[in-house]
């Protein structure tokens, strides 16, 4: 009992000792702790809160937030260990040497463990709650709910929270212990002065980094398929993950070995300590460095991204909308049902005190196809739009009678066209082409018009120019002449017919006319399959997606960013302790305090802002296929990406210039520390 | 020519907060002459390292006269100290302090690069060294790749490269066992025959046998010093052996 109680004892007292170390380690566990919760306990919220639209997208965009800071909170808590244990084994190793029998020095780690792990929980959880209000308030904001969702604390997330970081910490014991286990005491005492094993193949691993980036870029600026682009920006940031971590690893020494075979540049002051101590370092740290840079572009993707998406919701909004109503139904030859839902409008009009403006209506046939030998089959069942995904022969076909050319385009044009002929947009496949076959029926292509932003074509939302075609042909009846042509087919589209207009009024009318039309809403019959929607209506369904979205990614970049910043204390932190010995030696040997301010400085420059500058290029880079992600689900980013991503990237390095400040001082205070030397 | 001499030496440590004085020397008086080998030999506690350190003007004495070179080296300026100690003194210490990122050539090099002296010179030095020192096959190695007595070579290497007035030396066997020690030794007499002055601190009669000279320190003060002159090393030995129990009996 008493013995135990020595351990506790020897167990604070070296928390106490290693300020420095534990300080950030149990604050950085705590903040991952805060954040945790407050993920699962939003998520609760949300879920608890029925009829909100779109409560459930928000809510499992939350539960995935949780995953990912989760395995976050995972991978950056053994990285902070890792650190902690490196700058403690000199210490463990003297307590061998000094007769502790390794179960003890055992034991006091699991006492050490405990304490943190139960420290850290504890108050993590308090200041998640403290601030899980702020963030409630933050996420209710942006999602736009009006409704009654009270700010509650629940306790599933407590217990999840508990469960999770109490397994995370036996890990990190576990991990410790084997460490423990297999190192003799001698060689932890030594293994702080060991430079790092030079790794094999340094030129071929520099090599590999560079081909993988490579690629990685050449993906992310060619891919032109918003489909593809969704897989392949997840293929691009892998390579490109690696690439940084081969070209930091390997690419960073081998440049510097280069640079120190020669020898009238390495062979000056500055140049011979600041050259050879940034190999020592990039052995030593490469990885560190890497990780900062790919949480770095983490931060400044997931911010500019969400922030882009959030803020050009209103004109997605009215791209998907173009007008505030929008009804569909499907075209038969026989009816003309238009007139019959103009004059019902018309009375609902009437009845609510409200005027139907700018009105317009199109017909269309569309269907998606794979051309073959340049033919546009019609309706090929085989294929949907998840296989599409990989394919670049899918197409979209919108088959337009000429009549509606002008109100498609904007553009008070008269054309005719001849059975035979037609108009086209712009396409790969129609490129330097006279005939379009259409499902076995052969069209002279009289003009290929620019595709422009049209109106009302819903799939305009998903797609780009190169996955669409709209064809122009003389007549409604030739429309329905297509149609005919695939009879057989079950899973042939018909024609349908599309109106939208605007109304005018005071709200409460509006709001009558609302109730009224709702009545017609989605009259789900057969023949008529009649769809009804209005901007207002998805307008909280869009505030919910996006604004959740938004949230997320502010969320996450927060917490990117606290752990980029943490990680970068540590490094300081470490490489602090190891370069006060370092420059102790040198200016022994004659170095002067000067120079030495110099040469500290020179290389804390280079540490900081190779990963800052890295991750700078890569964005940059990256905005290529983010772009083209944004034209999947959010139409396009309406010329915001590249002003929020040079917004974001400014801000993320004004603080990132900020920590630098910061660390660098204790640094340089580490480095100075019980340094005597004039 | 005195290369060194010190007058009335004083240092006193201050504590944190000025609450206990710690007189590590009183009053040390001494000179060095061109080619001397000099060893300094005192109890532990003593004030050598203390005294080897103002010499080489890592501290600086409470009071005092240090001439180095028939300069006062507390005249000379802080900015100018650091290039003083590289073109005049070579510093050997007891647990070498190579620094693990540079190789054993690197290592040797460090205080002419800092010098700014030209390639030519610095690879002409090295080779010349590194022959003296028997390290020729060392010079690519990483500090970690060698051994105890190896790094102290390297160690010296880098401490007479610049051809300094004077080499200082702490405990330069203190961490190295007695066949290593006794080649470490020879190192130094060789070193000494071609006209490099040399001050050594040591524990060891038998490291302090093969020195020219030898000072006792006790309280802060010059105890005794007694030449070897014409001896071998065996008799300065006994010799070195009666004088400390004269200075530790004399003490109680
Ligand atoms: N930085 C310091 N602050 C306070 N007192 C010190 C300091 N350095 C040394 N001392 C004290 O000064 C005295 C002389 O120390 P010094 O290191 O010079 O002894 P030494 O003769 O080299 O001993 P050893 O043979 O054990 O190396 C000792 O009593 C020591 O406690
Ligand atoms: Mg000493």
């Amino acid at each position: 009992m008493k013995g135990n109680f020595f351990y506790v004892q020897l167990a604070k007292s070296n928390i106490k000792r290693n300020e420095r170390n534990f300080i950030p380690f149990w604050l950085s566990c705590m903040i991952v702790v805060a954040f945790f919760f407050n993920m699962l306990n939003l998520k609760q919220i949300v879920e608890h809160s029925e009829d909100v639209y779109g409560n459930t997208t928000v809510a499992s965009f939350l539960g995935f937030g949780g995953v990912i800071v989760g395995i976050l909170a995972a991978i950056f808590v053994f990285y902070a260990n890792s650190f902690l244990m490196k700058n403690r084994k000199k210490e463990l190793g003297l307590y061998g040497i000094l007769g502790l029998e390794k179960r003890h020095v055992a034991l006091m780690l699991l006492i050490e463990n405990l304490f943190i792990a139960g420290s850290s929980i504890i108050s993590g959880l308090l200041l998640g709650m403290a601030f899980g209000k702020l963030l409630f308030l933050a996420m209710a904001k942006l999602i736009q709910y009006a409704v009654n969702m009270p700010f509650t604390i629940y306790t599933g997330p407590i217990w999840w929270t508990i469960a999770v970081f109490a397994v995370l910490f036996l890990l990190v014991l576990v991990f410790n212990l084997i460490t423990m286990h297999l190192t003799e005491p001698v060689e932890l005492l030594k293994s702080k002065n060991h430079g790092e094993k030079q790794p094999r193949f340094l030129r071929l691993t520099a090599m590999a980094g560079f081909f993988c980036i490579g690629a990685g870029y050449y993906i992310a600026i060619t891919t032109t398929n918003p489909l593809k682009a969704i897989l392949m920006f997840f293929f691009a940031v892998l390579l490109v993950i690696v690439g940084t971590h081969y070209l930091f690893t390997a690419g960073s020494v081998v440049f510097l070995k280069m640079l120190k075979k020669n020898q009238k540049f390495y062979y000056r002051p500055t140049n011979f300590i600041s050259t050879s101590s940034l190999i020592y370092r990039m052995r030593k740290n490469a990885t560190g460095l890497a990780n900062i840079c790919v949480l770095s572009c983490m931060v400044i993707v997931t911010v500019s991204t969400t922030a882009t998406v959030y803020g050009s919701m209103e004109k997605a909004l009215d791209k998907r909308f173009p007008r505030d109503y929008q009804m569909e139904w499907t075209l038969r030859e026989e009816k003309d049902r238009l007139k019959i839902y103009q004059s019902l409008l018309g009375k609902y009009a009437d009845q609510a005190g409200v005027t139907i403006t700018d009105e317009y209506s199109t017909r269309s046939l569309g269907f998606m196809t794979m051309p073959i030998n340049d033919v546009l089959v019609r309706d090929a069942n085989e294929f949907n739009t998840m296989d599409a995904m990989g394919l670049d022969g899918f197409l979209w076909v919108n088959v337009y009678p000429a009549q509606d050319f002008s109100v498609i385009f904007e553009e008070e044009i008269d054309i005719s066209l001849a059975k035979d002929e037609v108009i086209v947009s712009e396409n790969p496949v129609v490129n330097n082409r006279q005939i379009l076959n259409i499902a076995g029926k052969e069209y002279r292509i009289k003009k290929i018009v620019p595709m422009k932003e049209i109106k009302g074509l819903e799939e305009a939302n998903v797609l780009d120019d190169l996955l669409q075609i709209v064809v122009f042909v003389a007549d409604i009846e030739e429309v329905f002449e297509l149609q005919k042509q695939d009879q057989e087919n079950p899973h042939a589209s018909t024609p349908e017919e599309s109106l939208y207009f605007n109304i005018k009024g005071n709200k409460e009318n509006i709001a009558t006319f609302d109730r009224l039309v709702m009545a017609t809403r989605n009259n789900e019959n057969e023949d008529e399959r009649l769809r009804l929607d209005s901007k207002e209506w998805n307008r909280a369904e869009y505030y919910g997606f996006t604004g959740g979205l938004y949230f997320i990614g502010i969320f996450l970049g927060s917490l990117f960013l606290l752990l980029t910043v943490l990680i970068i204390y540590f490094k300081q932190m470490s490489e602090g302790e190891e370069d006060r010995e370092r420059f102790q030696i040198l200016m022994k040997v004659g170095l002067s305090h000067a120079e030495a301010k110099k040469v500290i400085h020179k290389q804390l420059v280079m540490m900081f802002f190779l990963p800052l500058v890295t991750a700078i290029i890569h964005v940059t880079v990256a905005r290529f296929i983010i772009e083209r992600l944004l034209l999947v689900g959010f139409g396009g980013n309406y010329g915001l990406l590249t002003p929020y991503l040079a917004l974001t990237i400014v801000i993320f390095a004004v603080i990132y210039f900020t920590v630098y400040l910061w660390t660098s001082k204790t640094y340089y205070q580490i480095v100075n520390s019980g340094n005597g030397t004039h | 020519m005195k290369i060194l001499e010190v007058q009335d030496l004083k240092k006193v440590y201050t504590t944190r907060f000025n609450l206990n004085k710690c007189e590590a020397l009183r009053s040390v008086s001494f000179s060095v002459e061109q080619g001397e080998f000099v060893a300094i030999m005192g109890e532990s506690g003593s004030g050598k390292s203390t005294l080897l350190n103002i010499i080489a003007s890592l501290l600086k004495q409470t009071a005092g006269y240090v001439g180095l070179a028939g300069k006062n080296i507390a005249e000379i300026k802080d900015s100018q100290l650091s290039a003083f100690r590289r073109d005049h003194l070579g510093f050997v210490f007891q647990d070498f302090n190579l620094l693990d990122n540079f190789s054993v050539k690197d290592n040797m090099l460090l205080p002419m690069v800092l010098a700014q002296k030209p390639y030519d010179l610095m690879l002409q030095r090295v080779q010349e060294v590194a022959a003296l020192l028997k390290i020729t096959d060392l010079l690519e190695k990483f500090p970690y790749e060698i051994s105890g007595g190896e790094k102290q070579r390297t160690a010296i290497g880098r401490a007479i490269i610049t051809n300094p007035e004077l080499l200082l030396a702490d405990e330069p066997t203190g961490a190295l066992d007695s066949k290593a020690s006794e080649r470490i030794l020879r190192l130094f007499q060789q070193i000494n025959e071609t006209g490099q002055t040399i001050l050594m601190v040591t524990h060891s009669v038998r490291a302090a046998s093969k020195a020219k000279r030898v000072l006792f320190i006790k309280d802060g003060q010059v105890f005794n010093e007694i030449y070897k002159a014409e001896q071998t090393d065996d008799a300065f030995y006994q010799k070195i052996m009666n004088t400390l129990a004269v200075m530790t009996n004399g003490g109680e």
